[in-house]
């Protein structure tokens, strides 16, 4: 460490370099996402396209409206349910297949796993959406084979109860290909001294896992945790637009679901932006929540 | 030392070959549909194999041309967005990794909040609009030219980079710039890829922006021309329906045609995928050494 | 199709209970002939012909263009090409012929050939909507745009749109004037103090608008079966169907679609607003004879009438049952015969076609259906467009093709070119309809296809824009072919959804909408939540989650969410 501050400090004069790097981005930025921010006020106001963003102020209504919805509650408690277990799983699930992905002797068959997983990453939900429905249905394809091995079928898409299960596991079986990845990227960079010096401390292949693979995964764990907690209201809007139906809006309606409802039938852009708005401040807030716990919990700078 | 299989090696390869494939099954039936007649799917028959085998479909792709002018214009925004991304990309992430960069703190809140906040279609469009963008490809490119999100992955994997490297280069007298162009960026190649990809998929998948900002239709790249073959029944009833009968028939028809494209649609980025997988697995390190 | 007509509730929606007030006094004043029928239609076409005798003879004297001159003039082209703008949406229905596309096709070459009328598109998208809001915002318009009401109402307010009344008085042929005055109470959906702002596209007519019952044919011969009078008469056809073929008896899917069909039958009028005995206006899907219809449904459910798990299916899966021949009898809309009918001849033999019966009442009465507002925008002037005049020409030419172009000797050929490959979608934005098109339609189809099969010569040529259906019609009757059993269900078999609907418009067996024009706020922005709870609520009910009685709970909800003050508003508004 205190080489490389005297290292840095050697070349402070040069500091101008490294803003002039950043000049090109900043500007596109402040071009692009700073000055478009204006249109933020259209929250407060009573938005008519005629008259831009010089319509009618009116203060906090439109996030009155929307918390006086008799449903909001229950589209606010299914959007944190189904988030978070979607987060939870899509840590646990990539993280394991990468471990056993690891621990396969064939490079080649790794590889090729490893190819298939990622691939249904690149369908839209709406394509997959459509065969999910046609398998999961109570004569689908899994249900049949549920049967056979003698277990009673299962209403996926139209118990209340089953419902955002089968949301969550269907978006971690879709996209675990990508963490599990990353976390192969991360894992094949290990020090292979590490594990040769455990096999001769005698160590168990669970051993070395949970006392060598593990701990020197944690910081990516935590990186990309972090990232996503960012987008935790986003539970969902094209795979459960896709995929529910009115029997399973009381476990399975989520804001986004929700608005984009409500304001179907025209653009409600001002109640659109109240939501946008609400969810950047609940976003905001558990960014800096987690960045913090990162760093105090795990040491851990993200940023 | 040679390891022997265990029983434990063949459940794995077993267990793993199993889960592996459910992920690509739906795209089997995507291929299946896609060769098959327009009756046998739309009776339900079809899964995983295609039933009355037919290239109908393929045939009718091809010859309305609209695809490929589609296709190609995507191309041209795929590659163009993404030299762009990548460019910005690394010029932001290698001054950010540094932490005794000047004002660095503020820099990082100047990213982070507009990562979480946007001001919305319109102001957008109005800005797009008046800088006289529209009907341009740069329509579709400036907006996101910095993904905030995908610049932070990079900016992590630089930091995980042996300092030594860089050390060795100030020694010899090199600037930041130089630095960054000798030294860093060929150590970035395995990032590149992995953020790399992600402006492809994003640039290759984005449909919205094409349908708002360009005015012809003709001048559509793949995906927005994509979405208008996806409009559901219904809302072709919507649009019209009296003398669109015929119309509408051929559409309930197209499924199989639809099917087509969007395998068509999806094949590039699967193409390219392998090829950049190779540097993933190569050593992306993100974050795995403490900044 | 009640979400298709809920969509068009709202295409027809406007911000104006207020503009509607005020256009009372205007509606008072020229409302002296509201009559709908035929009769007035067949004059004024005459009078459109000597209109068009008389202007092929001044545009050869090279008639003068500017606005200010004789109206009788409207039909003659400009000296010098005008310049028009406009935009449009993408339809990917639309089959364009070898060297067309958007900007050149046969409406935009008529326009050029018979007014010197230049039609040039601004944009063409295929999200219509977002980019018409997105250059409204970028005040960037063309000249004449199509819009609903919500946006008529929102450009009115920004004073962006020309007030018409003197273009179409001046300009207007005796069609669109025709129009006026026979749909007037459309037409006063546009008017803003007194003014009117947009023309109303109006709609290809109510005949549409009717659900009937659909049962397949050769199991109900099989059976034995006669044609059903009560709703036990259908549930035993379709209960027998499901034990002798497997399935179940009577199609439904998540969107409860069927439901809401079959509750006519118990005088419920859902998804719109009835006059109730007290003379108020209340909601159909709250009234009381829904309970019943819901009492009904469930038992329904609970005997295995309905599939087990038709909360989760799409419509597209219920189809496919249809398809696959687990269930024989569904209630649906006219348009069934094209979807999904072919797929069920293709996959079940020809024999197997469904046919329409009429919805039996409970109480034995006379059938009554839902009538809806319908109403598919508007077309509306930019306020800074230089030429109204030649707006008005593209205009009339649109009536005047739709209604008139056989009386005015336009040739097979030059019809079948405007109307073929769905192309007058491409003209969205001048195009204005009469609401009698699709009931004329179906008298002279229908009166081709019986002179056909008696063996009398038709000539096509008086058909006009018809002809498809006709052609199509003959296909199913020479050849059982699949392509033509949609225009033969709808209207060319004896037994048709629009056999037994235009039975329905001629005896004014239906309700109408109280809501006559647009939606008030408060539906405006809840509306379509108000319906979730509802929708969300029975279908409860339906499968037994909830007792019949939620039914009074559901109520109470809904007028909480919204419903109380909706009804106050329509009560205000449209109320006596």
């Amino acid at each position: 460490m205190a080489k490389q501050k005297s290292a840095f400090r050697k070349k402070f004069g040069l500091q101008w370099q490294y803003l002039l790097m950043l000049l090109p981005g900043m500007i596109f930025v402040f071009i692009f996402s700073y000055i478009p921010l204006y249109g933020l006020v259209i929250a407060f106001q009573d938005y008519n396209v005629g008259l831009g963003f010089h319509s009618e102020w009116v203060g906090m209504k439109n996030f009155i409206f929307l918390f006086n919805q008799p449903t909001f509650a229950r589209t606010i408690r299914n959007t944190l349910f189904i988030a978070i277990w979607k987060l939870v799983l899509g840590i646990i699930v990539p993280v394991t297949f990468a471990l056993l992905l690891n621990e396969m002797r064939s490079n080649k068959l790794k590889r090729f796993y490893q190819t298939l997983i990622y691939i249904p990453n690149f369908l839209s939900w709406v394509i997959m959406a459509g065969v999910l429905l046609d398998i999961l249905s109570t004569n689908g394809a899994v249900n049949r084979f549920l049967n056979l091995i003698g277990v009673d079928s299962v209403n996926f898409l139209g118990d209340p109860d089953v419902f955002p299960w089968t949301v969550i596991i269907s978006d971690v079986w879709k996209t675990f290909g990508y963490g599990t990845v990353i976390y192969l990227a991360a894992l094949t960079s290990i020090d292979p001294g590490l594990y040769e010096s455990a096999v001769l401390d005698g160590a168990s292949r669970a051993q070395q896992v949970f006392y060598i693979t593990i701990p020197l995964l944690l910081p990516t764990i935590i990186l990309m945790t972090v990232l996503s907690l960012g987008s935790i209201l986003n539970a969902g809007f094209d795979q459960i637009y896709n995929m529910y139906s009115p029997v399973v809006w009381e476990t399975g309606d989520i804001i986004d679901t929700y608005v984009f409802r409500l304001g179907f039938q025209q653009a409600q852009y001002s109640v659109g932006t109240a939501v946008g708005l609400f969810k950047s401040f609940v976003s905001a807030f558990l960014v800096l929540l987690s960045y913090v716990l990162a760093d105090k919990l795990a040491g851990y700078r993200i940023l | 030392m040679k390891p022997k299989h265990s029983a434990f090696d063949v459940f794995l390869t077993i267990f793993l070959g199993i889960v592996s494939i459910t992920c690509v099954l739906p795209f089997v039936h995507l291929l299946a549909v896609s060769f098959s007649s327009s009756a046998a799917v739309s009776a339900g028959k079809v899964t995983f194999l295609p039933i009355d085998f037919t290239t109908a479909s393929y045939e009718y792709v091809v010859s309305g041309g609209r695809f490929f002018r589609a296709m190609a214009i995507s191309v041209e925004r795929v590659i163009l967005g993404t030299l762009l991304n990548l460019v910005l990309m690394i010029l932001t992430a290698y001054p950010l990794s540094k932490d005794n960069l000047m004002g660095r703190p503020f820099f990082t809140t100047y990213y982070v909040i507009i990562m979480l906040v946007s001001g919305g279609m319109i102001p957008t469009y109005l800005l797009v609009s008046g800088l006289g963008l529209k009907d341009t490809i740069w329509a579709l490119i400036l907006p996101g030219a910095l993904p905030v999100f995908n610049m932070i992955i990079l900016m992590n994997f630089i930091r995980g980079l042996p300092y030594e490297i860089e050390e060795a280069a100030w020694i010899d007298g090199a600037s930041p710039f130089q630095t960054l162009v000798r030294v860093i960026f060929p150590l970035l190649k395995p990032a590149l890829a992995t953020v790399g990809l992600f402006s492809m998929v994003g640039h290759w998948n984005d449909w919205f922006s094409g349908s708002i900002y360009m005015s012809n239709p003709l001048n559509y790249p793949l995906q927005t021309y994509l979405q208008t073959l996806l409009v559901d029944f219904e809302h072709l009833l919507q649009s019209d329906k009296s003398g669109d009968i015929q119309a509408i028939l051929s559409k309930m028809n197209a499924r199989t045609g639809r099917a087509a494209q969007l395998f068509l649609g999806a094949l590039p980025i699967m193409l390219v995928y392998p090829f950049l997988q190779k540097y993933f697995t190569t050593g992306l390190t993100i974050g795995s050494v403490k900044g | 199709m009640k979400k298709l007509r809920k969509i068009m509730k709202t295409a027809g929606a406007a911000a104006m209970s207020l503009a509607l007030v005020l256009s009372m006094s205007a509606c008072m004043v020229k409302d002296d002939n509201g009559s709908k029928d035929n009769k007035s239609k067949k004059t004024e076409a005459k009078e459109n012909k000597d209109d068009q005798g008389t202007d092929e003879g001044k545009s050869t004297e090279g008639g003068s263009d500017d606005s200010k001159e004789a109206p009788d003039d409207i039909w003659a082209p400009f000296d010098e090409t005008v310049v028009i703008t406009t935009i449009g949406s993408e339809n990917s229905g639309i089959q364009f012929e070898e060297g067309d596309d958007y900007g050149n096709n046969p409406w935009y070459r008529a326009f050029k050939d018979r007014f010197n009328v230049d039609l040039q598109n601004k944009w063409i998208s295929n999200e219509y909507s977002t980019k018409l809001n997105l250059s409204i915002a970028d005040r960037d318009l063309p000249d004449v745009f199509h819009v609903d009401a919500e946006r008529l109402a929102t450009l009115q307010k920004a004073d962006m749109i020309m007030e018409l009344d003197d273009v179409i008085e001046q300009y207007g042929s005796d069609t669109i004037k025709g129009y006026w005055k026979d749909y007037k109470d459309i037409w006063d959906t546009a008017v803003f103090d007194g003014k009117l702002y947009g023309i109303p596209q109006m709609s290809y007519g109510i005949i549409d608008q009717f659900p009937t019952i659909w049962i397949r044919q050769d199991w109900m011969e099989e059976g034995g079966f006669d044609e059903p009078k009560t709703m036990d008469d259908v549930l035993e056809i379709a209960t027998s169907f499901a034990e002798k073929h497997g399935g179940y008896a009577l199609a439904e899917d998540r969107s409860l679609q069927n439901f809401y069909r079959l509750c006519l039958s118990w005088g419920a009028h859902p998804g719109i607003w009835v006059e109730q005995e007290d003379g108020s206006i209340g909601y159909g899907s709250v009234q009381p004879e829904m309970k019943e219809a819901l009492k009904a449904y469930s038992e329904w459910y609970e005997k295995g009438i309905l599939k087990e798990d038709f909360t989760t299916m799409s419509s597209e899966q219920m189809f496919q049952d249809l398809i696959e021949g687990n269930c024989g009898v569904t209630p649906m809309e006219q348009w069934f015969g094209y979807n999904p009918m072919p797929d069920v001849i293709a996959n079940q033999g020809p024999e197997a076609i469904f046919l329409p019966y009429e919805i039996p009442m409970q109480d034995g009465s006379e059938f009554k259906g839902s009538v809806y507002f319908t109403n598919y925008g508007y077309n509306v002037i930019n306020k800074d467009c230089e030429n109204p005049e030649a707006v008005m020409k593209l205009v009339n030419f649109f009536a005047y093709m739709m209604d008139d172009a056989i009386e005015g000797g336009e040739s097979e050929e030059f019809i079948n070119s405007l109307y073929a490959n769905a192309y007058p979608n491409l003209v969205e934005s001048i195009r204005v309809i009469n609401p009698m098109t699709d009931y004329n339609q179906y008298v002279q189809v229908k009166d081709a296809v019986d002179r056909y099969i008696a063996g009398e010569e038709v000539d096509t040529s008086q058909l006009g824009k018809n002809v498809t259906k006709y052609l199509n019609c003959v296909k199913w009757i020479d050849s059982k072919d699949k392509a033509g059993i949609g225009d033969w269900l709808q209207q060319g078999n004896d037994r048709s959804a629009y056999g037994l609907a235009k039975g329905y418009v001629d005896n004014k067996q239906y309700v109408e909408d109280a809501m006559w024009g647009a939606p008030t706020e408060t539906l405006r922005s809840a509306g379509s939540t108000l319906d979730d709870i509802l929708k969300e609520g029975f279908t409860k009910i339906i499968i037994g989650d909830e007792p019949l009685d939620y039914f009074d709970t559901l109520v109470e909800q809904w007028n909480k969410a919204g419903g109380e003050t909706a009804t106050q508003e329509i009560n205000e508004t449209y109320g006596k």
